[in-house]
């Protein structure tokens, strides 16, 4: 008898992973992915670790597979970019232990900083691409996947996105197979991955190529759903669900394999039908290919080719290709309200610290974690950001371009300690061989918050918890050659800006700043809160441009011709204390636990509760 | 009964993916067959977060898509009062609206750049939603805390929607929700569903 839990994407795949009988699984966190190994790292009897970065992830993975274990490993589509150096060279090797990769894709980047497409690494590196629509399906692809890496001795991608790593539903689930590893026999000719095996391993590529084509043409989860009328619809993962729900007549070809195709049954299913219309997110993945195998198609011509694709913006490209759908209802209508960005938390320890380097009006390179933030309004503290860790890159290159400008000052680093750790480590190696003038500020803040507070290196804590060893960022920089290194708590306020000023300001000389206040979120830091006395507030604002989610401007019901002063939601403060110390008249002051502030409230802000 | 569009609005932190995944189980549990669908990552930084949810009786199908066009929403359910103008368009005419009363403000009102917008409720019942406000906030302090928000909205919601009836939305809080916090969660909806 089959059992259904009620599993979200990840969790799927988590699951399906487990059953398939892994016993090592690595991943770095990243949005949609991040709760894919949050999820297997729940079931028993496997190993499974954060990794410091996507490649260190994929190369642990590796080893477990070549061992003979069946492994897997999970990251956001921009980590392939960094994992591609090993996953390239590993497909090319005779994989042992199956090995899946799950990739999660974002189009229309909702938590991310680009919206590649991962299918192309499937022509680009020989690898199969299997994508799932739904969570039960995510489950059954997964096992799938397995199965294909060990019978033809290949790595296979999984293609997942944000709409089918968040989405649930209702999965069948089986037992788990037993772990049985296939031993580990040295190889060189399968494993060594240089010239002359490297060459005699892409001729047998070829190989491997015809039996994934002949794999796709016969898998039963490439399926056709018969329909009425002259035009056919290829489509696949959640858009063919989209599809069928708003054409559910419509002839449809779903795909499980996006690479390689099941060219000769798409060839067939295009002969029955008068035209053929490719549905896919970004760009013109199948199109492309179906055209190159000589199948004539549309598709981009009819659908966005950025972006997320929408039911609305199907069933409009649908109806504009001709397809005769009932129209969709009438949506209520509403004027357009002002947008919602993101803040930091209450009492975040990036605050203090982004409010000083925006005072200190200094370039300062930005980097990936919450503090990107720092560039939303008001602030407007990091002038870039491209890809984890490049903050010191890019100011060792801009210091050099511009180190005979007289007005230039050196530029500033800012990142987190995850990303510090996973690709900072070579770069501040590169500061001190080549002499550059690097000035860092290292936000160390004990978490991968951006993700949803994970474990790391800084905190020395493994994905179940374990302490290991904490990462000593201050000897890190010492030993590789940073001199000047200070550590300062940024909830003081006006020391952590002398240091900034005095060591960032300072020309000709690398320094780096350690701030160490831990991330408010994570560690579910609470202090009394704080409370304005509109009495002796002035109201002059400095509170509010510190940009914290509490922090408000009101009319007191006892000052009504007067001017705004700032209120603080107490629901909201957790006490970090930093817009009291901005406050040039004292205004802000923390509450005692239990006793009622002695102050007028604003109007319409009555005590609840 | 055809399948049932439920959306979720809020603003991050305020618990709105457990509430989807709670309102599911109840479904579930009540024996419809339901997808989800939500968003997570940078999102969860005090900016703007929804959830789909879709239930259908399985005999009939069940449910393929995890999200609805805009205009086939049956409910809103807004952990804000601007998030849910920001997300009223995803309804049909006629679909019902529950709505925490509490305003949250986003940074371009902190900062004095936009007003907050006034009378919600009547910019939506104007839009042809028949709109419940709830002051969820209120009665997530009776009930013990402030974050109880999220379980204070199902017990208004469970009130528009018989066909999962309260008993399935109770059971499933005791599924999801850790025992230290199970009691002040249980009190929060009753006293929602009470109304």
């Amino acid at each position: 008898m089959s059992e259904r839990q009620f599993l979200t994407g990840n969790q799927a795949v988590a699951r399906a992973a487990w059953e398939a009988g892994v016993t090592v699984a690595t991943s770095y966190p990243g949005s949609p992915a991040t709760q894919l190994m949050e999820a297997l790292a729940g079931h028993p009897g496997l190993y499974t670790e954060w990794s410091a970065s996507e490649k260190v992830a994929l190369e642990v993975a590796i080893g477990a597979s070549l061992a003979g274990a069946r492994a897997f490993c999970a990251m956001k589509h921009v980590g392939v970019n960094i994992a591609s150096d090993p996953l390239m060279t590993f497909a090319y090797s005779r994989v042992n232990g199956g090995f899946v990769l799950a990739v999660g894709d974002d189009p229309g980047m909702h938590s991310s900083q680009n919206e590649q497409d991962s299918r192309t690494w499937g022509p680009f590196g020989f690898l199969p691409v299997l994508e799932p629509g739904d969570a039960d399906s995510a489950r059954r692809l997964t096992l799938e996947a397995f199965a294909l890496s060990e019978r033809l001795e290949t790595p296979v991608m999984l293609r997942l996105f944000d709409k089918t790593c968040h989405m649930a539903g209702r999965v069948e689930v089986g037992e788990r197979r037993p772990p049985a590893s296939r031993g580990y026999t040295p190889s060189q000719a399968d494993h060594f991955m240089a010239p002359p095996y490297s060459i005699a391993r892409r001729e047998k590529l070829e190989e491997r190529m015809r039996a994934l084509q002949a794999w796709a043409e016969g898998w039963e989860e490439n399926r056709e759903l018969p329909g009425q009328g002259r035009l056919g619809l290829v489509a696949s993962g959640h858009l063919a669900l989209y599809a069928r729900e708003l054409a559910p007549g419509l002839p449809l070809f779903q795909l499980a394999s996006v690479f390689p195709l099941p060219l000769e049954r798409l060839r067939a299913f295009a002969a029955r039908h008068e035209r053929l219309l490719v549905l896919e997110e970004l760009g013109p993945f199948l199109e492309d290919r179906l055209r190159l195998a000589g199948i004539a198609c549309e598709g981009k011509r009819w659908f966005p080719d950025r972006g997320e694709l929408t039911p609305e913006l199907i069933h409009r490209g649908l109806v504009q290709a001709g397809v005769a759908l009932p129209p969709l209802p009438e949506a209520a209508a509403v004027p357009a309200p002002i947008p919602r960005s993101p803040m930091l938390c209450p009492g975040c320890p990036h605050r203090p610290v982004i409010r000083i380097l925006q005072d200190l009006k200094i370039t300062c390179h930005g980097d990936i974690g919450c503090y990107l933030m720092g560039s939303y309004e008001p602030f407007s503290a990091f002038k870039t950001s491209i890809s984890m860790a490049a903050s010191l890159g890019v100011a060792m290159g801009m210091g050099r371009a511009q180190q005979d400008d007289p007005a230039a000052r050196p530029p500033v680093s800012v990142l987190g300690d995850s990303t510090f750790v996973h690709s900072g480590l070579p770069s501040m190696a590169n500061a001190a061989y080549n002499g550059h003038t690097l000035k860092v500020v290292l936000l160390d803040n004990q978490s991968t918050s951006m993700t949803g507070c994970q474990e790391n290196p800084s905190t020395g804590k493994d994905i179940r918890g374990v302490k290991h060893r904490a990462f000593d960022f201050l000897g890190f920089c010492r030993v590789v050659g940073m001199e000047d290194v200070t550590e300062v708590d940024q909830f003081d306020f006006k020391a952590t800006k002398a240091v900034l000023k005095e060591k960032l300001e300072a020309p000709g000389k690398s320094a780096v700043v350690i701030a160490k206040r831990p991330c408010a979120l994570k560690y579910k830091v609470r202090e009394p809160f704080f409370y304005v006395d509109p009495d002796v507030c002035i109201g002059c604002r400095t509170c509010i441009k510190v940009s914290c989610p509490p922090i408000s401007m009101q009319r007191y019901a006892h000052k009504p011709e007067g001017k705004l002063n700032s209120f603080i939601d107490e629901t909201q403060c957790v006490g970090c204390s930093v817009c009291s110390q901005v406050c040039p008249v004292g205004a802000i002051k923390r509450s005692t636990p239990g006793a009622e502030p002695p102050v007028p409230r604003p109007a319409g802000h009555e005590r609840k509760g | 009964m055809g399948v049932k569009n439920l959306f979720f609005a809020g603003v991050g932190g305020q618990g709105l993916v457990l509430s989807n995944q709670i309102q599911a189980r109840a479904a579930l549990r009540a024996g419809f067959d339901v997808k989800t669908s939500d968003i997570y990552g940078l999102a969860m930084r005090g900016g703007s977060v929804y959830g789909y949810q879709r239930f259908g009786v399985l005999a009939e199908g069940g449910v393929l898509s995890s999200t609805f066009p805009a205009g086939a929403g049956d409910v809103l359910v807004s952990f804000e009062p601007l998030e849910a103008l920001r997300w009223a368009h995803l309804m049909r005419r006629g679909a019902r609206a529950v709505v925490n009363a509490s305003p949250v403000y986003p940074s371009a009102v902190l900062l004095e750049k936009a007003p907050y917008p006034r009378d919600v409720v009547a910019t939506l019942a104007g839009a042809g939603l028949e709109v419940t406000a709830v002051d969820a906030q209120a009665i997530a302090l009776r009930a013990g805390s402030a974050k109880l928000v999220n379980v204070a909205l199902l017990g208004a919601l469970a009130r528009e929607l018989p066909e999962v009836g309260p008993e399935h939305v109770r059971a499933a809080i005791r599924e999801l929700v850790p025992a230290a916090m199970l009691e002040a969660n249980l009190k929060a909806f009753e006293l929602a569903y009470a109304g």
